[in-house]
Formats: C-alpha cells, sequence, structure tokens
C-alpha cells in the first residue's frame, strides 16, 4: 500500500495524499462534466473536450509523468464514450500530457499565465493532432471541412473552457492553500 | 498533513534522472503502444463480438444515466432558447406558415383517398404495402460527445430486440442507423456523419445515387449521372437498395444542382427538411414486412450502410450495399 502511494512523477517526489483536494475534486468535476454535459454544451459542431483540461491539470501540475498517466486514462474515458475509433484521444492526450508536463510543475502556483498560454497551445495542438491521427486511420473530411467546422470551433471551445477552469482550479488551490497555512500547514514549491 | 516536501529532495531527484531521457519517456512509449494496438484492434475486430467493441458498449450502458441526467439539466435552457424562436416569429412568417399548413391538410386528405386506392388495388393483386413496418419508438437522451461524429443516444437497445444497423427515422423521414448498442441504450450514427451514406433516389425521376454526410451538416447527392432529370426542389428518398433501409423513406430535398464542365455525374446539395434536425423521439425500424425481406437482425450481418461510402463509383450507381472490410 505504501508502495502504490508513494508514487514518483517527474522532477518531484510525493505521496498521492499530497496532492491537494482540489485537484481531485476538479479531476471529477471533469470526469462528471464530460459524462453529462460533454455533449450538450455545443458551438457550431463542437464539444468541449473536458478531458483535456483534466489531463493539462495533472501535467501543468506534477509534471510529464503525471500528464501520461492521466492524459492516457482521461483519453481512454473520452475513447470509451465517443463514436470516433477507438484509442485515438488516448493516443493523443498521453503525448499532450508528456509535452504540457515538460514545461515546469506547479504552473497554476507559479505562474498562471504560463498555465493559460499553454492551455491555449494545447486546445490548438490537441485538435490538430487528434484530426490527423483520425484522418489517418481512415476518418473521410476534406482539410477544408476539418479546419472550418472541426478544428476552429473545437479549438475556441476548448479555449474558453481552458480559461474558466484553470482560473477556477487556481482560485480554489489558493482558498485551499491558504486555509491550510491558516492550520499550520506550509506550502512550498 | 505535510503536502509538499521541498525543493532539496526535488534537485537531488533532478539530479538522479538518467541524462538524455525526459521523466515519464518509457511511460509515455508504453502508452502510445497501447494506443496503436488498439487502434488497430478496433479496427480490425468484429463489431459485435470484438473486445473493445463490446467494452465501448459497456461504457455506453453505464454512461447513458449521466447522458440522461445531463440532457435534464440542460433542457430548461434548450426549451427556453426554441421560446425565443417561436416568439420571433414575424406577423407575416406566422401567416404564411397558416397557409401552408391549409395546404397540407388538403394535400393530406387527398393522399388519404389515394391511400385506399392504393389499399384496394392491393389487396386485389396480393401485394403487401411497402410502408408496412414494424417499428419501436425511442427516446433521444444525448447526442455525440465529441466534435468528429454527429451521433445520438437513444433509451432503448438489444433488450428491447434492436440490432445494429437497424434504421432509425423520426416524423419527417430517415435521420441514421444504430451504430453502436448496448443492453438499454444505443447510438446512432446520422445520415448526415461524414462518414455515412445511404443509397438514395430522386423521387420524380428515380435516378439513384448515395446520400452522404459533410462537415458542415448538410446532405449530398452523389453519382446522379448527368443525363438523369434533377433540379432544385425535389424530394429525395431511400431507394430501398440492400436492404437496409425499407424504400421511400423521405430524405430531403434539393437545394442546388452543378454540373462541371467534364464532371459524369451531378453535384447535389440536399437539405433535410428543418424540423426533422431536433430530435426528441425517434423510431426504429426492427422490421420490414415487404415480401422476401427477413427481420433487420439478420440483415445486420451485410454491415452499416455508411460502408457504402467507401464502395466504388460503379457499384454505388449499381445501388447495391458494398460490403467492406468490416465485415
Amino acid at each position: 500500500m505504501s508502495a502504490i502511494n508513494q508514487l514518483s512523477f517527474s522532477h518531484t517526489r510525493f505521496s498521492l495524499s499530497s496532492i491537494p483536494l482540489s485537484l481531485w475534486a476538479f479531476s471529477l468535476l471533469m470526469i462528471v462534466a464530460h459524462t453529462t454535459l460533454g455533449s450538450q454544451i455545443v458551438f457550431g459542431d463542437a464539444r468541449v473536450n473536458f478531458m483535456l483540461i483534466l489531463t493539462l491539470l495533472w501535467a501543468f501540475s506534477y509534471g510529464s509523468r503525471a500528464g501520461v498517466c492521466v492524459g492516457f486514462l482521461a483519453g481512454l474515458i473520452y475513447d470509451l464514450g465517443s463514436s470516433t475509433n477507438f484509442g485515438v484521444m488516448m493516443l493523443c492526450l498521453s503525448l499532450l500530457g508528456f509535452f504540457a508536463g515538460m514545461r515546469q510543475i506547479m504552473l497554476f502556483k507559479e505562474d498562471i499565465r504560463l498555465a493559460l498560454i499553454g492551455g491555449v497551445l494545447a486546445s490548438a495542438v490537441l485538435e490538430a493532432l487528434f484530426g490527423i491521427v483520425l484522418i489517418a486511420t481512415g476518418f473521410k473530411a476534406s482539410l477544408l471541412s476539418f479546419v472550418l467546422y472541426k478544428f476552429l470551433p473545437s479549438t475556441f471551445l476548448d479555449l474558453v473552457f481552458c480559461v474558466i477552469c484553470f482560473f477556477a482550479y487556481t482560485f480554489f488551490l489558493g482558498r485551499q492553500e491558504s486555509s491550510a497555512s491558516y492550520k499550520g500547514v506550509r506550502y512550498r514549491s | 498533513m505535510k503536502l509538499f516536501q521541498g525543493s532539496s529532495q526535488v534537485s537531488l531527484h533532478k539530479e538522479s534522472r538518467r541524462p538524455g531521457f525526459m521523466p515519464g519517456t518509457r511511460l509515455l512509449c508504453l502508452c502510445i503502444a497501447i494506443s496503436l494496438i488498439s487502434i488497430q484492434l478496433y479496427a480490425k475486430e468484429s463489431e459485435e463480438t470484438g473486445l473493445l467493441h463490446r467494452l465501448k458498449a459497456v461504457a455506453t450502458e453505464l454512461n447513458a444515466p449521466f447522458v440522461y441526467v445531463g440532457n435534464l439539466v440542460t433542457s430548461p435552457i434548450r426549451g427556453a432558447s426554441k421560446l425565443g424562436d417561436m416568439s420571433s416569429a414575424s406577423p407575416s412568417r406566422i401567416k404564411e406558415l397558416e397557409e401552408q399548413n391549409t395546404a397540407l391538410r388538403r394535400a393530406v386528405e387527398e393522399l388519404e383517398e389515394y391511400k385506399q386506392e392504393a389499399l384496394r388495388l392491393q389487396s386485389l393483386l396480393e401485394i403487401q404495402s411497402s410502408y408496412q413496418l414494424t417499428s419501436q419508438a425511442a427516446r433521444v437522451i444525448g447526442s455525440s460527445q465529441d466534435s468528429w461524429s454527429r451521433t445520438i443516444m437513444i433509451n432503448k437497445g438489444s433488450a428491447e430486440g434492436f440490432a445494429l444497423g437497424m434504421p432509425v427515422m423520426n416524423a419527417y423521414g430517415l435521420i441514421g442507423q444504430i451504430e453502436k448498442l448496448a443492453t438499454h441504450s444505443s447510438t446512432v450514427r446520422l445520415i448526415s456523419d461524414e462518414n455515412s451514406g445511404v443509397s438514395a433516389m430522386v423521387q420524380s425521376s428515380r435516378a439513384e445515387g448515395i446520400v452522404r454526410g459533410s462537415a458542415d451538416g448538410s446532405l449530398r447527392l452523389d453519382y446522379i449521372p448527368v443525363d438523369a432529370q434533377v433540379k432544385k426542389g425535389d424530394v429525395i428518398v431511400t431507394s430501398g437498395m440492400g436492404g437496409v433501409y425499407p424504400k421511400g423513406l423521405p430524405i430531403g430535398e434539393v437545394v442546388s444542382v452543378q454540373k462541371s464542365s467534364a464532371a459524369l455525374h451531378y453535384n447535389i446539395r440536399v437539405k433535410p427538411p428543418k424540423a426533422a434536425m431536433s430530435y426528441e423521439e425517434v423510431l426504429v425500424i426492427t422490421q420490414l414486412n415487404e415480401p422476401g425481406n427477413q427481420p433487420l437482425a439478420s440483415v445486420q450481418q451485410q454491415g452499416l450502410d455508411e460502408q457504402m461510402a467507401t464502395s466504388s463509383t460503379q457499384d454505388a450507381q449499381e445501388g447495391e450495399v458494398v460490403p467492406s472490410d468490416k465485415e
């Protein structure tokens, strides 16, 4: 049990109990939002990819290894509910989680602007990568229709929700930390 | 509770890393390998018995209540937006619709007469009507969760006798085909999906082609030869070729007909009826009662009609359901 609890992620070692409650809560919230509201929030034909936001939250907080792990699992959840080829989002989110976590850890504590820029880039990269992999695996779409009807609206919607979720997460993280500091626990990044 | 263990350990761990490898590289390679194997396996395996397809079906079943809750939660918002549309209708538009309604009522009465006559003639000739379909109603509980497919989820599945490939229609005509099946829910791929294909014909000239979806949600009718008679406003119906879709179900009407200089086929755009795009309740056709037709559960072996989209031009013109590699 202690071995499971002592995971090593990226640049740092930490126990699962050291992960802030707000991250667990946001992870659960993202999964619930994906299953319940994922198909209801529509812009053009695009849907919000809450699994992308979940992956970025972990990758920006705990680095590449956490990004890959969570990205893979988030991709699995996405693929199980989607009508596209199984495994494509698993592949894309694993890759994205890895590269998103390369920059630095605890990005939400260090610099929220960097996290937002990362979110914008990641949204665009994911939608482009997902489209390319889908087309490569036999999905029929022309380049123009891909860009106009899939890539642009999806990226826009992902981006909007990334910004909202990142701000909300940073706000709750800050509140949780100030509450913990008040109780005598010290945080360092 | 100790929440973070400090910078000293971070730096120690950094130093102990193997040079040249990012942390998580091995894990990434493993995940990529699993993903690629999954993609390959999913494409190759059987849609009914394949492990990943069954896993997806189980996930669909588990997901259905959540989708239903989401649908329920957002229904007041959708209702309000519809109310907005209705209240914004101008008096001239309302008058126009009333006139249309009167004309349609007259047409229905006229058609009722024709129907009675047709029934009498059919009974004389002892042939069954092609419109005798066995169907079951289902409620739409959600739509696709990704941006790349146009699907809807309905609240009935294999427990109610549904099978893969069964056609789905609403009051305005054909809307799609069952693509994923769980015990108490199913996923329907709409005909407006880019990977859908339906064997269809122009009602007036009987010219046959294939209706396909496109990225913008409109439909296009392919493989209609340039010598066929097609004009704007023509109604497009299913041709019934292949035995998956019943013959004569309305799909939409022609909104534009274009012809390139040296082309052999028209470039035809088809628009489904506007009201057909709001799905709440649907009918799943479980059996075609045309003479010689078997229940659709056995027709499913012929594969989803969407795979016709991969067929060759020649096959498409002949109106056959072309088997794909998935079958």
